[in-house]
């Protein structure tokens, strides 16, 4: 297990943000929940040493930043099938609204993840309530 | 409510966020951005300000403590009226921001309905900053126009008549309201832009994905002479001027910014 799936680690760096990591048998498992601002650029998700995932809500659009860390090669997909009513109001659209992510780590221990940010807000310009979810497992290298 | 405002090199942004917003659960807000130099806004009144210029380090310029409004759409209004304008002449914002001193050209977009161009997105400041360097004249085409921003800011520039097409009716009531709201006539047409082709008109802006770009370079009409395109990222530029070039233009200029892109074609 590679020790970038550090557990103690993640929910330290996680304790302000309202992050909670688990354990999985080849990975580790975050999830957190905030409101943030509209405009501002706030830490939803982070894996020390690994990645730390950030949010901007715009009235143009969401910002979904993954940020590497520690001198990992981050690359990074937008999952479009699940790109859904950003700039709608809870009252204009019934579905949580939603963004999905694919995720690479490349190193000598090469991750994949699989990340999930929800959002929704109740007012044009109200901050925005977000709830972000990420896997990462290592990858078999030989595979 | 506490607001500090760290002023630091525009250049150091990612490295002071990975010491900043471990410490700031609230988010951080770029207020402005202008001559390499960016501010930095955090509202609340935690952490203590020692520990943000800590965490702004060798890139900190300037750091500023003020109280400013507990209500977050007053604060958003006034961090509007402190943007420099788009191109350092167009100021798009919304209704209740302050007004720009004379002679700036102002532009007021209400309620968009959830069409896009309040005027913040790289796209379309990029479109607007590409249109002030244009020769105005003729009739205009704001093809994707969400809440008509561009063709609004076209006719106060000096073109003529303008036409708006979009598919989504929330886009063209935006449209519709925001032009009266400006004072310029535009007339706002629903088409789906991924199937159609482009209307004949001299100068077109399209600010739309790449599959309605497609579309519009292999439908383009002979009489138009200069597309401006975005709402693309960088990636997609090459194969996007390549469409155009096909249909008889050359691409003119480019700009990118947190990659997206814009570019200027002209017919060759």
């Amino acid at each position: 297990m590679s020790p970038l799936f550090d557990v103690a680690a993640a929910n330290a760096a996680g304790a302000a943000h309202g992050q909670l990591a688990s354990a999985l048998p080849d990975g580790i498992a975050l999830s957190a929940h905030k409101l943030v601002e509209e405009g501002a650029r706030a830490q939803l998700l982070i894996l020390p040493g690994v990645v730390r995932i950030d949010v901007r809500p715009l009235p143009d659009g969401l910002q979904v930043v993954p940020r590497p860390l520690g001198g990992t090669e981050l690359g990074w997909e937008v999952d479009q099938d699940a790109v859904t009513d950003y700039g709608k109001t809870a009252l204009e659209t019934e579905l949580p609204a939603m963004v999905r992510f694919r995720l690479a780590f490349w190193g000598d221990a090469p991750l994949a993840g699989r990340l999930l940010v929800g959002y929704s807000t109740d007012d044009r310009h109200a901050p925005t309530h977000f709830v972000g979810h990420v896997v990462i497992r290592q990858v078999d290298a030989d595979r | 409510m506490r607001h500090v405002a760290l002023t630091i090199r525009e250049a150091d942004l990612d490295e002071v966020l990975d010491r900043l917003l471990p410490i700031v659960p609230q988010g951080v807000h770029q207020d402005t951005a202008a001559d390499g130099r960016l501010e930095l806004g955090i509202y609340g009144d935690a952490p203590p300000r020692a520990d943000l210029e800590a965490a702004a380090g060798g890139s900190l310029l300037a750091s500023e403590e003020t109280e400013v409004s507990d209500d977050p759409d007053e604060r958003r209004l006034a961090a509007i009226g402190r943007r420099p304008p788009i191109g350092g002449r167009i100021v798009v914002r919304p209704e209740g921001a302050p007004a720009p001193e004379p002679g700036l050209i102002d532009v007021v977009i209400g309620e968009t309905g959830g069409a896009f161009g309040a005027g913040t997105h790289p796209t379309t400041a990029l479109c607007l900053e590409a249109l002030l360097g244009l020769e105005p004249g003729g009739a205009f085409a704001d093809l994707g126009c969400g809440t008509g921003v561009l063709a609004i800011v076209a006719g106060k520039l000096g073109w003529g008549p303008l036409i708006a097409i979009d598919h989504e009716p929330a886009a063209l009531h935006a449209t519709d309201a925001n032009a009266r709201r400006n004072g310029v006539e535009v007339d706002a047409l629903q088409g789906d832009l991924s199937e159609l082709p482009p209307p004949p008109a001299p100068t077109l802006a399209a600010n739309v994905p790449l599959k309605v770009h497609m579309n519009l370079a292999a439908k383009l009409a002979p009489e138009t002479r200069v597309v401006l395109i975005s709402g693309i990222v960088d990636d997609h530029v090459g194969p996007v001027t390549k469409a155009y070039e096909a249909a008889g233009l050359r691409l003119v200029d480019t700009a990118v910014v947190r990659n997206w892109a814009a570019a200027l074609l002209v017919r060759a």
